[in-house]
């Protein structure tokens, strides 16, 4: 949760001065000041009492880190304060530090609860720096919001994303309006995919020609320790420009880009990487039925459609089953209720058979 | 084709070596890896690596293969990930159900890819499928084979397979099926194993391009199979010709 640092957040109007000359102080939630010979109006915005669930949720963790850091023994405190020593001066968490032990304790904890990881009572080692956060593209569009080419320096960190709304392009620093996108994500397989994140966060994406001011650094989850925050900006563009431009989407299909009322699929994610003529194949079925296949329709035409098949080995989900079987994989395009829709089945064809069963593996697509 | 040696492995398997094919964003492997469970390296890891010089790619998404145990001369398995877990590793998983066989084996016949890999995507020619020379009483079910210039892949299921008499295997030639290599494979059978861990397997061989699949439930008074099949890459036969 980002922290509001004044108690008031001011929006500014420059009122020509031949209205309101010499004029100063306070009316209302009007304030006046004069700065260079010209009044400036400002209008108080209080921070509101009440508290959103998260923001409230946020202070209740952050006083509780802090009290629990009073529970630890003598040697756990001097850890922390080993740690704070050696950080002072080292910009650890993003900025320039200045730490005391118990400040080391809480950011550090913070940081592991925004990832998910349990209270640290002993205070980490510090090897090495993290690194700064490195990737290829970053592709904003009002339907997309993707990190592309991220390097993962252990393959363990977790990347942390801050963003803001769409700002005009005059804007020069938004960087008091970016939220935290996520408290720390893995990369799939170089890339970041935030945008149902965004929405969820911010609420709604980006309008071409809008600004997003973006910060983004590593997290190790284990140490609690961050890296330096990169900064920058991406201006939204449409899906057509960003292809323009080089981006080019994965072929790839989740079982929640299908209309699947009898939830028969309870997980998918299939892949044709390019430079290959392979299908990559990992989902989780629970058909339902007497048949032992189903076919998923997309619920809108899409832009472009896949066509080919492949057979994968598959895996009853029971232990100690472990009945195996092979599953053709089809994708199709089909008209359907009025629309051609992008069309995605999973049928077994051979050996033991459970409705509940793994399906995985990468073979040849063929049509 | 190529070679790859093993420099060691993490479950007592002694000397591995795999036929391969290398491209630039895949790898095929073929082997069998027979090792026996009661050894003690086996005993204490939670996952089988196989440690090998520099692959062609730095990690591959979950590929799937087969194995199974022997025991009494009977062969029960069932399906396990595998993927390359770094450019010098072969990651498998371990399943335990059958640590109390004589011997567990492990059934490379597969590929190795990664994801999020740029560039487009090509699509294989699917081979109709047609037996020619069966001996016994063969149907096969939906099936897919297809071909490159190094290899052919097949998944060939069957809705049955059974020999005519309890001496003579079941055999068949692929119509249209180019010259390949020798190769010895596992086809699963649809019969679970009671109690109900994994489903028999049985070996089948090809040579000069006969497919012949071993004596089919030999301890019992049916030799026939129902919905069983197969996957496999195996190796074109390439002509050289001497300078």
């Amino acid at each position: 949760m980002e922290t509001v640092a004044a108690a008031s957040i001011c929006s500014m109007k420059v009122i020509p001065s031949i209205a309101f000359n010499e004029f100063s102080g306070s009316a209302g939630d009007v304030t006046a000041r004069s700065i260079k010979g010209r009044t400036l109006l400002n209008h108080k915005a209080y921070q509101p009492r009440t508290k959103t669930p998260a923001q409230a949720s946020s202070r209740n963790s952050l006083s509780k880190i802090s009290r629990a850091y009073k529970q630890l023994t003598d040697s756990q405190m001097q850890s922390w304060e080993v740690l704070a020593k050696h950080l002072k001066g080292i910009s650890t968490f993003g900025k320039a530090a200045e730490l005391t032990a118990h400040n080391a304790f809480v950011r550090i904890n913070t940081n592991r609860q925004m990832a998910g990881e349990d209270l640290l009572v002993d205070a980490p080692s510090y090897l090495s720096d993290i690194p700064e956060v490195d990737w290829e593209s970053i592709w904003v569009t009002p339907s997309r919001v993707l990190l592309t080419g991220i390097a993962n320096p252990t393959g363990t960190y977790k990347l942390v994303a801050k963003m803001s709304a769409g700002q005009g392009t005059g804007v020069t620093s938004g960087w008091s309006k970016t939220v935290v996108i996520t408290p720390g994500m893995e990369d799939d397989w170089g890339d970041a995919g935030l945008t149902e994140l965004y929405t969820e966060k911010i609420g709604y994406m980006p309008a071409v020609g809008e600004k997003v001011f973006i910060e983004l650094y590593w997290q190790d989850p284990a140490t609690g320790f961050v890296g330096e925050t990169m900064r920058t900006t991406a201006i939204c563009m449409s899906e057509e420009q960003a292809k323009e431009e080089g981006f080019t989407p994965r072929v790839q299909f989740f079982n929640d880009m299908f209309e699947d009322p009898k939830a028969h699929l309870v997980s998918a994610d299939v892949e044709m990487p390019g430079g290959t003529s392979q299908m990559v194949v990992e989902g989780v079925t629970d058909i339902k039925g007497f048949g032992s296949y189903f076919t998923l329709y997309s619920e809108d035409t899409p832009e472009e459609f896949f066509e080919g098949d492949t057979m994968v080995f598959s895996r009853s989900t029971a232990r100690p089953d472990f009945k195996p079987g092979i599953f053709s994989v089809s994708f199709r395009k089909e008209y359907k209720s009025g629309k051609y829709r992008q069309a995605m089945s999973f049928s077994h064809r051979a050996g033991g058979y459970d409705k509940k069963s793994e399906v995985f593996g990468s073979n040849p697509i063929m049509r | 084709m190529t070679t790859i040696t093993a420099t060691g492995n993490n479950f007592g398997a002694g000397d591995i070596r795999f036929q391969a094919f290398i491209e630039e964003n895949y790898l095929i492997l073929n082997s069998e890896v027979t090792f026996d469970p009661s050894n003690a390296q086996y005993q204490t890891v939670s996952q089988l690596e196989i440690y090998v010089p520099d692959l062609p790619i730095e990690k591959s998404a979950i590929t799937g293969m087969l194995m199974f145990g022997t025991l009494n001369g009977e062969k029960n398995g069932t399906a396990i990930k595998a993927w390359i877990k770094d450019k010098n590793t072969i990651a498998v998983e371990k399943v335990t159900a059958w640590d109390d066989n004589e011997t567990i084996t492990l059934v490379f016949s597969n590929s190795f890819v990664p994801r999020n890999v740029k560039g487009s995507v090509g699509v294989l020619k699917w081979n109709y499928i047609t037996l020619l020379d069966k001996v016994g009483n063969i149907s096969t079910y939906q099936s897919y084979w297809t071909y490159t210039d190094n290899w052919v892949f097949m998944a060939i299921t069957f809705s049955s397979i059974e020999q005519t008499d309890t001496e003579t295997k079941v055999s068949f030639r692929i119509k249209d099926l180019p010259e390949i290599e020798d190769f010895d494979g596992i086809i699963m059978d649809d019969q679970a194993v009671s109690p109900s861990v994994g489903t028999k397997m049985f070996r089948f061989e090809i040579r000069d391009n006969v497919f012949t699949v071993e004596i089919i439930n030999p301890t019992y008074s049916w030799h026939a199979s129902q919905y069983c099949g197969f996957i496999c890459y195996v190796p074109r036969k390439v002509t050289t010709t001497e300078a």
